[in-house]
């Protein structure tokens, strides 16, 4: 066992431009910049965190990392052995987040709310914000990490009122400059806007069945996040989230479960250029790719330090706080189904009859990441193998091992969703994104809310 | 050093007051210490501070908001002017009606707890993880806090306020499904018991060690404050005029209506006594007062700030939120309030919800959503417990529920948590019919 001491510094700038647009009128401009230092000890495998933006108090970073802890009932804390890594890194922006003119911010919401007025959409409510976050790590062990991370985000929820009132809340995020927010995307969500004016108007109810159900894109990223993400995440399943995020239903004494058919892989990978990317995590550890699950059966958990050392192996890079006033804890970036080799339309005519759901507004899961449930937004019948006539808010309701388990074919058509995940006590939102393909589910219970 | 800072503030208030025509700097300081603690083990001690600096104006109707950087004044002094140029390209906010001008009359709140501000209170963890080993695991989080909170206004007033908070999160697992949390918080120390804390939610895991099947359908549901906190929070947010401006509620055009049961008042106190969230003045220094949202099942009033209120034609409520107003500490109070064992004596049969979370609405103006019940559920005929459900979920319409409130308990609590970041003083609450599925 180490028990040797140890510290970190994480400096971190954040720099922001956001707006809020509410029914049309600009709620106001938000222009932020803060800067501050979130720092861990161990000390004689005591962890104390500090976290200040009072840069100039450097005698009280000196006593924190001096300070002795007398608790009774104190755990020790290991960290397991890893090399030290130097490295500078950053996305290169085509449109610079740090050169953009607020009036162009201004036009792209207000080009994403023409859309949903042209739609005939009364109730809309759109936020953007681009963030820059400057970061310097260093720990005792000579690790020193600079990076320098541009995010943009755009979210929207509209109220469409026909037949029926159907509310839609969506994200659009990308780690880069506003180059990614293209006419392309607001077309997309024109679309959108259309489909569920169609589901508002013309949707069935449908009563208790079993079915067969295709999942677009959207329902299998989040399925991937909620049953697979968080459930595989270490510290978790060690009990360090009991009383906040909850347990798991990996237990630290059986990993290898089999949580779904053998066409189930799920990847976590930090270092793809979406949302939730970084290339070395918030303890300087260098970010991999991971295999969370392999052909049905958990392959590998999120790891930090501490966690890694409790397994007795190394860290895989997942450790993140969403700002310096915040420890860092195990956490997913990019996680996501990997593709099959089907087309989408493949899944429709395997599928036959049945329902196909494109997006979602409610879902939740219980705190062992087992019972689950997502209501579709636009769906719509799979009879004959065609899509036809749209449904109603279809709900699923499962476990996570039923829901995974019906899985009968997978897609080529992998795509990635800026989503925020929260996590912690303090609560720490960070950028993720969700992702996967279109996939076919075998036999699911299924009705309408 | 809280002269310091505001020193700091006045100077940031000084380089824009002759720049914009509405203009409110307020400043938060926080000192920080708690514990995380799990498998009945501290394996977080945090000491932390921080220093919030933000600035509201507007000039011509165009709105800026802004968290400007504290580390030098002459830093903080160039981003000031870079914002007044933001702000000139800016378009107007055409629903602005301008900030407080008046309103400046301030009840004296004394929420400040020396013990805390000194550094005392941390170890109370050790007695509550005590209770727990040998039985089964403990984890939560103990958090205290000083605040000091200082606004200066174009509008006419300069106000400063200091005030404690502690916040105790205590769970326990026996086995899975056989689990119980509590989370407490308050402004004074000696207000935590943290044993009894532990104590009750020790309790709560041994009243049955079988686990029932269950079918879905609607029953009657008895909420421990902790469960309900999170109903009331989404219920009395709903009441600000921004959350229904912009589609997050299900109340616009509900004022003075019958929007719940007879049976229930909900009230926004800001100057509660050990109010975890009490404040004597809001966001643009009006002086905060305690206000029904919901006077024996009747909508009274909509949150307002002043902009807000002008625009529709009524006097702010003391709940700025400069964007969006929001209550502050939500108290539940009863017609017929009863004691919780006299309650559960009298239920037929119905299911005793200790906890929730993950609530999330398929359409906030329709108050549809669902909310997985999580640690004891307990299923209670003729008064007794029959045993635990588990894998259980409330799937149902917010205001409906309100509607089939049957009965509100009498010993209180003050809470909150994840599903209801709000603190909410409460007791338990009865609803009927409440739609509950299972999954299969």
């Amino acid at each position: 066992m180490s028990s040797k001491d140890y510290s970190e510094e994480r400096y971190v700038e954040s720099f922001r431009k956001s707006a809020v647009l509410k029914n049309g009128n600009l709620e106001g401009f938000v222009i932020s910049k803060e800067k501050g230092v979130g720092i861990r000890v161990l000390k004689d495998n005591k962890l104390i965190f500090y976290a200040t933006n009072e840069l100039k108090n450097k005698e009280k970073i000196k006593e924190i990392k001096n300070l002795k802890i007398n608790f009774k009932n104190i755990r020790e804390v290991y960290f397991s052995e890893e090399k030290s890594n130097k490295a500078n890194y950053s996305i290169k922006q085509k449109k610079k987040i740090e050169d953009t003119d607020e009036k162009e911010i201004l036009e792209i919401i207000k080009e994403l709310d023409s859309v949903f007025i042209e739609e005939g959409i009364k109730n809309r409510f759109i936020t953007f914000s681009a963030r820059i976050k400057k970061q310097e790590f260093e720990n005792s062990e000579g690790s020193k990490i600079i990076s320098y991370i541009p995010r943009i985000h755009l979210s929207y929820l509209i109220t469409i009122n026909e037949k029926r009132s159907i509310q839609r809340y969506g994200d659009i995020g990308f780690c880069s400059g506003l180059e990614r927010i293209t006419p392309k995307l607001f077309e997309k969500v024109r679309e959108e806007v259309k489909e569920l004016k169609e589901v508002a108007k013309k949707g069935k109810r449908i009563g208790l069945r079993k079915t067969n159900v295709v999942l677009s894109s959207e329902l299998t990223g989040i399925a991937v996040h909620e049953s697979v993400g968080h459930p595989t995440e270490a510290d978790r399943i060690f009990g360090r989230e009991a009383a906040q995020a909850g347990e798991s239903y990996i237990k630290p004494s059986n990993i290898k479960i089999k949580v779904g058919s053998k066409l189930v892989n799920v990847a976590d990978d930090p270092r793809i250029k979406e949302y939730g990317f970084f290339l070395y995590d918030d303890e300087g550890v260098k970010a991999r790719r991971k295999i969370l699950v392999k052909n049905g059966v958990i392959n590998e958990l999120l790891l930090n330090r501490e966690t890694a050392f409790q397994l007795g192996t190394k860290s895989n890079g997942s450790a993140r706080a969403s700002s310096y006033y915040v420890e860092p804890i195990v956490r997913m970036s990019n996680t996501f189904l990997l593709p099959g080799e089907k087309r989408f339309e493949e899944l429709v005519e395997e599928a036959k009859n049945g329902i196909f759901i494109k997006t979602f507004m409610e879902w939740n899961i219980d705190d062992l990441r087992i019972n689950e449930r997502y209501t579709g937004g636009i769906a719509y019948f799979i009879k004959n193998s065609k899509i036809e006539e749209p449904v109603i808010f279809p709900v699923i309701e499962t476990t996570t091992f039923n829901f995974w388990s019906s899985v009968s074919d997978i897609a080529n058509d992998l795509s990635f969703k800026a989503a925020t995940c929260g996590k912690g006590e303090p609560m720490q939102d960070v950028p993720v994104t969700t992702g996967g393909p279109s996939i076919l589910l075998k036999n699911v219970r299924i009705w309408s809310r | 050093m809280e002269q310091v800072d505001k020193k700091f503030a006045k100077i940031v208030f000084k380089t824009l007051e002759t720049e914009v025509s509405d203009l409110i700097v307020s400043l938060t300081k926080e000192k920080r210490r708690g514990v995380k603690f799990f498998n009945n083990k501290i394996t977080k001690v945090d000491y932390s501070t921080n220093l919030s600096l933000e600035v509201f104006f507007a000039k011509d109707k165009k709105v800026i908001f802004s968290q400007i950087p504290t580390q030098s004044v002459e830093e903080a002094k160039r981003f000031c002017k870079k914002l007044v140029e933001i702000s000139k390209i800016l378009p107007q906010k055409e629903d602005y009606y301008g900030i407080a001008e008046n309103g400046f009359e301030y009840k004296k709140l004394s929420n400040f707890d020396k013990s805390i501000d000194e550094g005392e209170g941390l170890e109370k963890v050790e007695d509550a993880i005590d209770l727990a080993r040998d039985k089964g695991r403990a984890s939560g989080i103990l958090s205290l806090k000083t605040m000091y909170s200082y606004l200066i206004s174009s509008g006419g007033t300069e106000i400063d306020e200091k005030s404690t908070k502690y916040y105790f999160s205590f769970r326990f697992i026996k086995k899975d499904y056989f689990s119980a949390h509590k989370a407490v918080c308050g402004a004074f120390l000696r207000y935590l018991d943290a044993e009894k804390v532990a104590n009750e939610t020790i309790e709560l895991t041994n009243l049955t060690n079988k686990i029932l099947k269950f079918k879905s359908g609607e029953y009657f549901a008895l909420f421990e404050p902790l469960s309900f906190s999170s109903f009331v929070s989404n219920f009395a947010s709903a009441a600000s005029i921004f959350d229904i401006e912009a589609g997050f509620s299900f109340l616009g055009g509900k004022l003075n209506q019958m929007v719940a049961s007879k049976e229930i008042s909900v009230i926004d106190d800001p100057l509660l006594k050990n109010g975890y969230n009490s404040r004597s003045f809001d966001d643009e220094g009006v002086g905060t007062k305690k206000k029904y949202i919901i006077k024996n099942g009747i909508l009274k009033t909509f949150l307002f700030n002043t902009s807000y209120a002008k625009k529709y034609k009524t006097k702010t409520t003391g709940n700025a939120g400069l964007t969006e107003p929001a209550p502050y500490n939500l108290v539940v109070n009863g017609e017929n309030e009863k004691k919780k064992d006299k309650i559960i004596e009298e239920i037929k049969e119905g299911i005793w919800v200790t906890n929730n979370w993950y609530t999330r609405f398929n359409n906030y103006t329709a108050g549809d959503f669902s909310t997985l019940p999580r640690d004891m559920i307990f299923y209670i005929k003729n008064g007794e417990i029959k045993g635990a459900l588990k894998q259980v979920r409330i799937s149902d319409n917010l205001p409906r529920m309100f509607l089939n409130i049957k009965l509100v308990g009498k010993e209180k609590e003050q809470v909150r948590w994840w599903d209801s970041p709000l603190p909410v003083v409460s007791p338990v609450v009865g609803i009927d019919k409440v739609h509950f599925t299972s999954v299969e």
